[in-house]
């Protein structure tokens, strides 16, 4: 009985917990993970309630991790890649709107006004109450009211002159309050009777101990707020001149709704209209557009992403900037991946071969030794190469190695795309050799002798006996081991990453590529290289490539070592 | 029993040397103490744990210390957040290691001192004189190799002309010129005897000048005395006929420098400046002695006027001789250069220009063929056209009537006009054919107008009468167009013709101009070649004999410099001629090692005397403001901490006292003293003091480490963030795999078959690929769980667990499967629960492996720098992959000492859990191979 409540408790539980995060998600506009979730609170439930789901609960906290962080991935990735998301165009269409709404520019002509904040204090402490005081560039003093919310997150306040010490906004009084000691100083204002104290002020130093108060409680107030006066216009706190003053400026977008020709008819349309040029703002190609009235001139102001098909892919195809570097890097990951796994395993079988004797004393020493390069964590050896060896002016193999020892000159390790590549191969090869080396000498263990020997008798070389008996023997286990290494070696992210960079850049090529640069280091450094913008759509359209070439070929890797047939055991 | 070729073995250790080596330079350049970027040496004896010490126990030398307390008085992060009494704490302990680091360093810096002094003492003096024995002893072979190199050069100028000895002469004279000593006018004098007599002359007349005004200075005061004036300006005159005494009594006089100055505005000015005070008699006899001083240096003037003027003449003679050999053929050389020159500019203009034409050419022709592609058909259907017409006319029994067909004059002037150029040209061979093709039937129709107008009535003839004009039209645009290309073509191609023509004759000329100045360039040389040899002799002269002089005299150390000083000189005279390559070699310079060696270790080891000293008084000065903070730092911290701003100037006095006398001063004094003591400690002679010496050495650098500046990295707390994101990481990810592994291994259920292949699948997108994904997805968790967002430990490791879960689920999988089921029948026929068989029974037959697949999984997490340099974003939350890459780039890429260390305290760890498990590794990959 109580494990059937601490069941039910535990559904009821899950649920809640689930169904708040699915709320929040569809709020938020995930909508793809919100699903993602949904099918998982309906998995748990069943893996939970219903006893034929018993098998279930074992996967179900691994499951949960497996969809939020492997499975939703892989669908987002599907899905930013049919959009143009990219540095540039990173908000929704509705997000870019609300920016150009928010967007507040400084007149030509700009006046300045000085400011002086007075609060209500309840017992002593200062509230969230106040009304500014504002001193024009002529000198003449008005009252702005206490900022009322006009729309989400915007707030608006009148301000009118002072006439006698006095002004009536909106139907509430205000009249100042001068200090009897120095007329020229304003304490306070009295609003309707009450006294708003001076509380601070940016220009007077003594009023600094509250500004801290002022920041979190007033600031993100005053930061949106529109001052409105009909003869002078709107007031406003802009970036470029922070809470020192207030400037005339307004907002530069609004919607409005114009005659709009579409499809040959005349609509009414809401559309964003620049208030300073007084043109609309056009839409097209994924982004909002200003018009120069006198040149016709069209300069992109913001870009929202959105589906766009096909785009990537085809522009990977199409447009010969990108295209043409990312066949270069296309065909450079596959050479670069055969020739490792060439480099690798050459060196490894021949070593294996030469320990591969049970009477060699020291054979497992020497084995222990020649482990160390793949025991080392790679990035730190990596490292250590392109630093202290390979650098140009300064690494050890140029500086001494060719300058002193052999007084050759120096080779231009990084700038040649020939010599990167000759680095890459020798420090990859250093560090693939002991796995092949490891391997091999498993699998030539388990070529029996009396083959040898048989062949011997037969009057075959070493030489001989190697390609026609090791050789085939060797390839049948190691096969699959050597197509996984291309696999790996095909996505090796660290070693380009970490020792060229890529370098040198393919010139003429608007993405961020480079002559040694892989698929996948390609992708890293168009997503989150941020030298040329962030093109997240175009990076998830090479992973899904990636991808695919990654499943095509652990797929024939599976079906040559017999994976697939596990499965049906 | 095969006993394994030894080329086995050393094979395998040459290959283990070579593969090993990186491992072996990262651990020697981490302990190494000097700058290893930039030192030619692969390996340094001069080793130091100081790397290590220092990123490890994080221990913060002074400049850190200072760095702790400004922040401390400016309230940063974290001060800003704590109250007065923990920021006291840490104030205390600052001030306690700064006292620690002052005594240390007065310690240091008396251990230097007296070692210093030790060996000033005791040893100096000694390795003076024998330094000077040194280089008494290696003198013997200079001298030797000077008087050889003396006779030789005596001997060939003598063999020389006299307009030669009178060129080389030259340099001599106008040495004089500009520094006149006694040496030099001996030996000019040998040529030139007016030079030094009227230099005798000239000395002469001053010291008899000097003589003659020698009461001059003492009249005139008293003189002034007499009137009773004893002002500035009489103080100022009578110094005046005192400097112009003294500078004639040791003839450095000079008139130039003696007229305007002395002369015209003190003597002159005050003169008529005094005489107007006082009386009449003292002005008149002022006036006198200022007349007789006057026309006495007016006599020592005319001296050394007729000097100059000898040695003027001496010049002018000189330089006339030189003239004499060399102008003529220099004037040669000068006009054949230019020719040559002109003919060079102009073989690079005619090569240009026929390039261009060349170009120009194959542009045209490259027209030419797109139009030739016009051309084909036109003529096939003219070809087609006329053979029509000759198959009617064959037929046709009609002969003539008057009457024209169709006028094709204007088409076949036009196609004549077009072969006229084409057929000049091979390469428009194809086209002209068709061309011409086309002129024969244009013929054909012309020559048979009235015939072919006779058969009007065919259809034939009407079809081609009507197609015609098409033909001809598409035949004249293009003939139009392209004759105009062609003209520009064969225009081209003439030019390039006469280029062409005239380069082989320019070169030519060229040729025959350069093997002229061959010959005329040697003479001259040759005679530079004499000429050198005869001033060298003479410049040799001088110094030949003062270094024998003073090679009698090295008794004492500075007369040994001095004797170095001049061998110094007369060795790089002779390197400075032209000649030097037919002298014979000189004797090497490193034989007097020694004493250069004894007087580097003077030199530092007064270096250190001093810097010590300096070092003392900067320690004492720090420390006095560093003890005023502390009486004052309770003050100083309260009024901060109440909010009210405080700047402690006390702050940047200490900063501008480090600058000013560590940073600029005492630091690279310590860095020069610790390399020379390293390099005199190895020398032979000094073997007595080397222990001492490298005392200093190694005293000083602990001096440098305790107060340079350094930039220690959190390395610690990068290796702590790694390892904790690896192991929880592992160890979440191996239950989970394990729990979610049990099902698929042992229970049947429906979608088990495309569970595993989804897993499959989805094991190979490899969550890397979806970091972008990956990266969106943390910044949106962060906002509802912070400690998961974007830059938190538990944001990486939950991206670990997920990129391991799949592939691991599978492992553990393969390996469940290993095991026998009847266990758990055993044990549920026992009344177990599912789940008690795989608590109590699989998961613990299967530790070992989980362990090794936690292991593995930890080592692997480790290594990885993409997702965790995408996620990580400030410089404490770095795991380790990520902040080793801050050492590689930027401004610290070139302290190779630190970066070596961190890659080997980071290194280590793993290493030694991969070797220990090297035997599971290894055959879990060999049993994975090896079937059945």
């Amino acid at each position: 009985m109580i494990k059937k409540a601490i069941l039910w408790i535990s559904v009821a539980l899950i649920d809640a917990i689930l169904g708040w995060s699915i709320t929040l998600l569809f709020i938020n506009g995930s909508y793809a993970l919100g699903i993602i979730v949904i099918l998982l609170l309906v998995f748990i439930d069943y893996a939970l309630i219903n006893p034929k789901g018993y098998p279930f609960r074992y996967m179900l906290p691994a499951l949960i991790i497996l969809m939020i962080l492997t499975v939703y991935p892989i669908y987002f990735t599907f899905q930013i890649a049919f959009e143009n998301y990219a540095t540039g165009y990173m908000w929704t269409r509705d997000q870019a709107i609300n920016i150009l709404l928010d967007k507040v520019v400084i007149s030509p002509n700009p006046k300045f006004f000085n400011y002086s904040v007075y609060t209500l204090y309840k017992d002593y402490k200062p509230t969230n109450d106040f009304v500014l005081l504002l001193k024009g560039p002529d000198g003449k003093l008005y009252i702005a009211s206490s900022p009322q919310p006009s729309s989400p997150g915007r707030y608006t306040s009148s301000f009118e002159m002072l006439t006698n010490g006095s002004v009536s906004i909106d139907g509430v009084n205000y009249s100042v309050v001068r200090s009897l000691k120095d007329p020229s100083q304003i304490i306070a204002i009295s609003v309707n009777g009450e006294n708003y104290n001076y509380f601070y002020s940016p220009s007077d130093q003594s009023t600094f101990p509250n500004l801290k108060f002022f920041n979190s409680n007033y600031g993100s107030i005053l930061s949106n707020t529109e001052f409105i006066n009909p003869e002078i216009g709107t007031l406003f706190f802009t970036t470029t001149y922070g809470f020192n003053k207030l400037v005339t400026a307004k907002y530069e977008y609004t919607l409005s709704t114009m005659p709009v020709v579409e499809n040959g008819h005349q609509v009414q349309k809401t559309v964003l209209v620049n208030t300073i040029t007084g043109q609309p703002v056009l839409e097209h190609n994924s982004a909002f557009w200003d018009v120069d009235p006198s040149t016709g001139k069209q300069t992109m102001i913001i870009g929202y992403y959105g589906y766009t098909g096909l785009a990537n892919f085809s522009s990977l195809l199409t447009n010969k900037q990108i295209m043409s570097p990312f066949l270069s890097v296309f065909i450079w990951t596959f050479e670069w991946a055969a020739l490792s796994v060439v480099f690798t395993f050459a060196v490894g079988l021949i070593l294996a071969i030469v320990l591969n004797n049970r009477n060699m004393r020291f054979r497992t020493i020497y084995r222990t030794l020649l482990i160390i390069p793949w025991a080392i964590p790679g990035f730190i050896s990596i490292i250590m190469f392109r630093v202290g060896f390979f650098n140009v002016s300064f690494g050890i193999i140029n500086r001494i190695f060719l300058g002193e020892w052999l007084h050759l000159p120096p080779i231009n390790w990084f700038g040649d795309a020939f010599w990167a590549k000759v680095a890459l191969f020798l420090v990859n090869t250093w560090l693939g050799f002991p796995y092949m080396m490891v391997i091999s000498l498993g699998a030539l263990q388990s070529i029996p002798d009396d083959l040898y020997e048989a062949a011997s008798i037969d009057g075959s070389s070493k030489w001989h006996s190697f390609w026609t008996i090791t050789f085939p023997l060797l390839m049948t286990p190691l096969a699959p081991l050597l197509i996984a290494s291309f696999a790996y070696n095909f996505n090796n992210f660290n070693v380009i990453y970490l020792l060229t960079g890529g370098n040198p850049p393919i010139p003429n090529s608007i993405t961020p590529a480079g002559q040694t640069d892989i698929l996948i280091s390609y992708t890293y450094n168009l997503a989150f290289g941020g030298a040329s913008g962030r093109n997240y759509g175009l990076a998830a359209a090479i992973s899904i490539l990636i991808f695919a070439i990654i499943a095509t070929i652990s797929a024939i890797n599976f079906k040559l070592s017999g994976s697939f047939e596990e499965v049906n055991k | 029993m095969f006993k394994v070729h030894p080329i086995r073995h050393i094979i395998i250790i040459a290959v283990i040397i070579v593969v090993l080596f990186p491992v072996l330079w990262i651990f020697t350049t981490s302990i190494r103490r000097d700058n290893s970027s930039i030192s030619p040496n692969l390996f340094s004896n001069q080793t130091t744990w100081q790397n290590y010490i220092d990123l490890i126990f994080e221990k913060p030398n002074v400049p850190l210390l200072y760095n702790d307390i400004a922040n401390i008085y400016s309230l940063g992060s974290p001060y800003n957040k704590m109250n007065d009494k923990e920021i006291l704490n840490v104030l205390n302990g600052d001030f306690n290691a700064y006292e620690n680091y002052f005594k240390s360093t007065y310690r240091m810096s008396d251990s230097i001192t007296s070692n210093a002094s030790w060996i000033s003492v005791n040893f100096i003096p000694k390795a003076k004189s024998l330094a000077i024995e040194n280089v008494k002893e290696n003198s013997n072979a200079d001298l030797r190799y000077i008087s050889i190199v003396s006779s030789d050069l005596a001997a060939k100028f003598n063999s020389l002309d006299q307009n030669y000895k009178m060129a080389g002469i030259l340099d001599l004279l106008n040495s004089l010129k500009s520094s006149p000593d006694q040496d030099t006018i001996r030996i000019v004098g040998q040529y030139f005897p007016e030079i030094p007599q009227s230099w005798d002359n000239y000395k002469n007349s001053m010291s008899k000048a000097a003589s003659a005004l020698s009461n001059v200075p003492g009249n005139v005061s008293e003189i002034l005395l007499e009137s009773g004036v004893d002002n500035q300006m009489a103080k100022d005159l009578v110094s005046a006929y005192e400097e112009t005494l003294n500078s004639l009594k040791n003839g450095t006089f000079t008139y130039g420098n003696w007229f305007a100055p002395i002369y015209l505005r003190r003597i002159n000015m005050d003169t008529i400046n005094l005489s107007s005070t006082i009386g009449s008699t003292s002005a008149a006899k002022l006036q006198n002695i200022k007349s007789m001083v006057f026309s006495t240096v007016q006599n020592v003037n005319s001296a050394f006027s007729s000097y100059d003027r000898s040695l003027s003449d001496a010049i002018s003679k000189a330089q006339s001789s030189k003239t004499l050999l060399l102008s003529t053929l220099q004037s040669s050389l000068t006009s054949l250069s230019n020719n040559y020159n002109q003919l060079q500019n102009k073989l690079n203009t005619l090569t240009a220009s026929s390039v261009s034409y060349l170009s120009a050419m194959s542009y045209d022709a490259s027209q030419i063929s797109i139009f030739s592609n016009n051309i084909v058909p036109t003529a096939m259907a003219l070809d087609n056209m006329v053979s029509l017409v000759k198959s009617v006319l064959h037929q046709s029994k009609l002969s003539t009537q008057s009457g024209i067909f169709y006028d094709v004059s204007s088409y076949i002037s036009q196609a004549k006009d077009w072969i006229a150029i084409s057929s000049k040209y091979s390469i428009f061979d194809p086209i002209t054919e068709q061309v011409q093709k086309i002129l024969d039937d244009l013929n054909y129709i012309q020559n048979n107008q009235s015939v072919i107008y006779a058969n009007l009535n065919s259809n034939a003839i009407l079809n081609v009468k009507t197609s015609l004009p098409f033909v001809l039209l598409k035949l004249q645009s293009g003939l139009s167009m392209s004759i105009p290309v062609l003209q520009n073509y064969d225009t081209n191609a003439q030019k390039y013709k006469e280029a062409s023509e005239q380069i082989p004759d320019v070169r030519k000329q060229l040729e025959e101009v350069s093997s002229e100045i061959g010959p005329i360039q040697e003479k001259i040389n040759s005679i530079n070649d004499k000429i050198s040899i005869a001033s060298l002799y003479f410049e040799t002269l001088k110094s030949a004999k003062k270094i024998d002089e003073e090679a009698k005299n090295i008794n004492s150390f500075k007369n040994a410099d001095v004797f170095l000083n001049e061998l110094n000189k007369y060795y790089a005279t002779l390197q400075n001629s032209n000649i030097y390559s037919q002298l014979p070699p000189m004797p090497s310079s490193s034989r007097y090692d020694q004493f250069f060696n004894t007087q580097k270790l003077i030199d530092t080891v007064n270096l250190t005397l001093q810097t010590g000293n300096n070092l003392n008084k900067f320690t004492d000065e720090y420390s006095y403001y560093i003890s005023n903070l502390k009486n004052r730092s309770k003050d100083y911290v309260n009024i901060n901490v109440l909010g009210f701003p405080f700047s402690v100037n006390e702050i940047n006095s200490i900063n501008n006292l480090y600058q000013n006398q560590y940073v600029s001063i005492i630091g690279p004094n310590l860095g020069i003293i610790s390399r020379r003591t390293n390099e005199l400690a190895d020398l032979p002679y000094f073997k007595e003091i080397s222990g001492k010496l490298n005392s200093i050495n190694d005293t000083s650098y602990y001096i440098t480490q305790i107060w340079m500046q350094k930039y220690i990295p959190p390395l610690m707390r990068w290796l702590l963030n790694s390892i904790i994101v690896s192991g929880t990481a592992a160890v979440i990810t191996v239950f989970l795999s394990a729990l979610m592994a049990y099902p698929f291994s042992r229970l049947r259920f429906r979608g088990r078959k495309y569970g595993l292949i989804g897993i499959l699948l989805i094991q190979m997108f490899p969550t890397m690929m979806a970091m972008v994904a990956l990266y969106l997805l943390l910044n949106f968790i962060g906002k509802f769980l912070p400690f998961l967002g974007l830059n938190t430990l538990g944001g990486l490791t939950f991206l670990y667990i997920g990129g391991g879960i799949a592939f691991n689920s599978w492992l553990i999988k393969g390996f469940f499967d290993t095991i026998p089921m009847e266990l758990e029948e055993a044990a549920m026929v026992d009344g177990a629960t599912r789940y008690q068989t795989f608590w109590r029974i699989i998961l613990p037959l299967s530790a070992p492996v989980l362990a090794v697949t936690m292991i593995l999984g930890f080592i692997g997490n480790y290594g990885d720098y993409i997702l965790a340099s995408i996620v990580m974003t400030g410089l404490n939350n770095y795991t380790f992959a990520v902040g080793l890459q801050t050492f590689s780039t930027g401004a610290y890429s070139s302290n190779w000492g630190l970066m070596t260390t961190a890659a080997l305290i980071g290194m280590i760890p793993i290493l030694v859990l991969f070797l220990s498990l090297q035997k599971f590794i290894v055959g879990g990959l060999t049993q994975g191979s090896v079937k059945g």
